[in-house]
């Protein structure tokens, strides 16, 4: 049933469009585009890197906040399903985040062309660092998006939050800027804060994966953001489960 | 004699105040908010017992909580008070189109219509061809469902919905779609699967239906359940009660 719900995520994603599937492409290389130029236009010429780190940091962001934002509507949005047939809800919530992990990861794809022209060659680490960021990235937002989507389904409010959330979390995150550049400003005094977001460390590690770079994160930072996303997983699932039920009413 | 279902004491209110507030309150401390007051009473204090292996027909004025009573068998809502037993697979027919997905094909559709009912691939792979037959939607079974019309969507519901063979079967109002020709197949359909599945609980405005097939008629209203019986009587309060004939 999983599998049916996240071919039909996909599939009627794309249907109606003439590119389709190739926005999956599209949509981050553009992006980093404008954001590639507005880094040029505020802070001048950046590091040789800097096109390949835009492009990791607006797909995997783009992974988390949509997967966030797809687990926060799902009660919502099924609604119809719900009324109509018993089911575990929880499918719900997950089956679009597997489709939006299938979709990121072919993005993935397109740092390949810009890894070959920048010549940039993964070390070993990769092996590791991606599969470990994505993952981390996933369960927090699968997390923090099934913790809600009971009380969006009462108050539809969440929903418009979460759309703030999202939009806000892109600054604080490491998207534009890296965490090389954060953990240098400010002799380093600012980096405690700008760890206290999840996110920082699966970015970063993405990124260090692709790019090869050293892997100077502190370990503390690395415990703190693996053992919040998984908690992060294990409340939300708890508390969906024992709300969906009754939440059902308000649908 | 066996039962299919058993409901005691059945109670649903439904909330009337969506505020931020009151729905934390919600799921924080479920039980504690039943202030009469931002509440909808469906049900109150509803027993019913359906045998294995009858037909019963449920009545009752618009808005009486039939249908929440045929959600609660199939296990959507769960009440707020009582106790709900059922033993068997329910399945409930309720609303054709709901679950399509616009941009699929009908045979996607009901691939994934069926695995949201819990059948298997080889299930559904046997159960395609029926669905073919009995739809008469042709060559557009392979075409996106937004081009469909809205005749052939809903043939394509009721064919999907009817294919599946529960163990009870729950029934509300699906008649009346499609052209009268489909209209009169649908009405033999449903009788059929009414015929071949052993315990059926059946909502309908069709009187006339109701005399024919049900073995039993419960009248519900308020909330709770009037009178329960011969099907003939039945409806004989029903029209005391609502005072019109």
């Amino acid at each position: 049933m999983i599998k049916n719900l996240v071919k039909r995520d996909i599939k009627s994603r794309y249907s109606r469009a003439f590119i389709g599937f190739g926005w999956t492409f599209l949509e981050p290389l553009l992006l980093s585009i404008v954001y590639y130029s507005l880094f040029i236009i505020i802070a001048g010429r950046p590091d040789k890197l800097y096109p390949l780190q835009v492009l990791t940091g607006v797909i995997v962001w783009g992974h988390f906040s949509k997967s966030l934002q797809a687990s926060v509507v799902s009660l919502t949005k099924g609604k119809n399903l719900i009324k109509q047939v018993y089911f575990p809800r929880e499918i719900l919530a997950i089956s679009p985040v597997i489709a939006q992990f299938c979709i990121s990861c072919t993005s993935l794809l397109a740092v390949i062309p810009i890894m070959y022209y920048l010549n940039v060659n993964p070390e070993i680490q990769i092996l590791w660092m991606l599969p470990l960021g994505l993952f981390m990235s996933t369960i927090l937002a699968l997390g923090i998006g099934m913790l809600v989507a009971p009380l969006n389904a009462i108050v539809q409010d969440i929903e418009h939050l979460f759309k703030f959330i999202t939009r806000a979390g892109f600054f604080v995150s490491p998207v534009m800027w890296t965490y090389e550049m954060a953990s240098t400003r400010a002799d380093g005094k600012l980096l405690d804060a700008v760890m206290m977001n999840p996110m920082v460390v699966p970015l970063t590690l993405v990124r260090k994966g692709l790019d090869g770079s050293e892997f100077n994160l502190e370990i503390n930072h690395m415990i703190y953001s693996i053992s919040f996303s998984i908690l992060a997983l294990f409340i939300g699932i708890t508390i969906f489960k024992k709300c969906e039920a009754k939440v059902v009413k308000y649908l | 004699m066996n039962l299919a279902i058993k409901l005691k004491d059945i109670a649903l209110h439904f909330p009337k105040d969506r505020g931020l507030f009151s729905g934390l309150q919600f799921i924080l401390k479920p039980g504690q908010n039943n202030q009469k007051s931002n509440h909808y009473t469906a049900l109150k204090k509803l027993s019913l017992d359906v045998n294995q292996g009858e037909v019963l027909g449920i009545i009752g004025r618009n808005g009486s909580g039939k249908s929440t009573l045929l959600r609660i068998m199939a296990g959507i809502y769960q009440p707020d008070e009582g106790v709900v037993q059922v033993s068997g697979r329910t399945s409930l027919l309720a609303g054709v189109r709901v679950g399509l997905n616009e941009n699929l094909t009908g045979r996607e559709n009901v691939h994934l219509y069926g695995s949201i009912l819990g059948h298997n691939q080889v299930t559904i792979d046997g159960m395609m061809d029926d669905i073919i037959t009995f739809s008469e939607i042709g060559e557009f079974f392979d075409q996106p469902l937004r081009t469909y019309s809205s005749g052939m969507r809903a043939r394509l519901g009721i064919a999907i919905a009817s294919a599946i063979e529960p163990e009870i079967l729950l029934i509300d109002e699906v008649l009346g779609v499609g052209d009268p020709q489909f209209r009169e197949k649908s009405k033999r359909r449903i009788l059929s699967l009414v015929k071949s599945t052993s315990t059926v609980v059946l909502v309908s405005h069709s009187f006339a239906l109701m005399r024919e097939i049900c073995d039993r008629v419960a009248f519900i209203h308020d909330g709770e359940v009037y009178s329960i019986g011969n099907p003939t009587k039945v409806i004989r309060d029903y029209y005391e009660i609502t005072g019109e004939k």
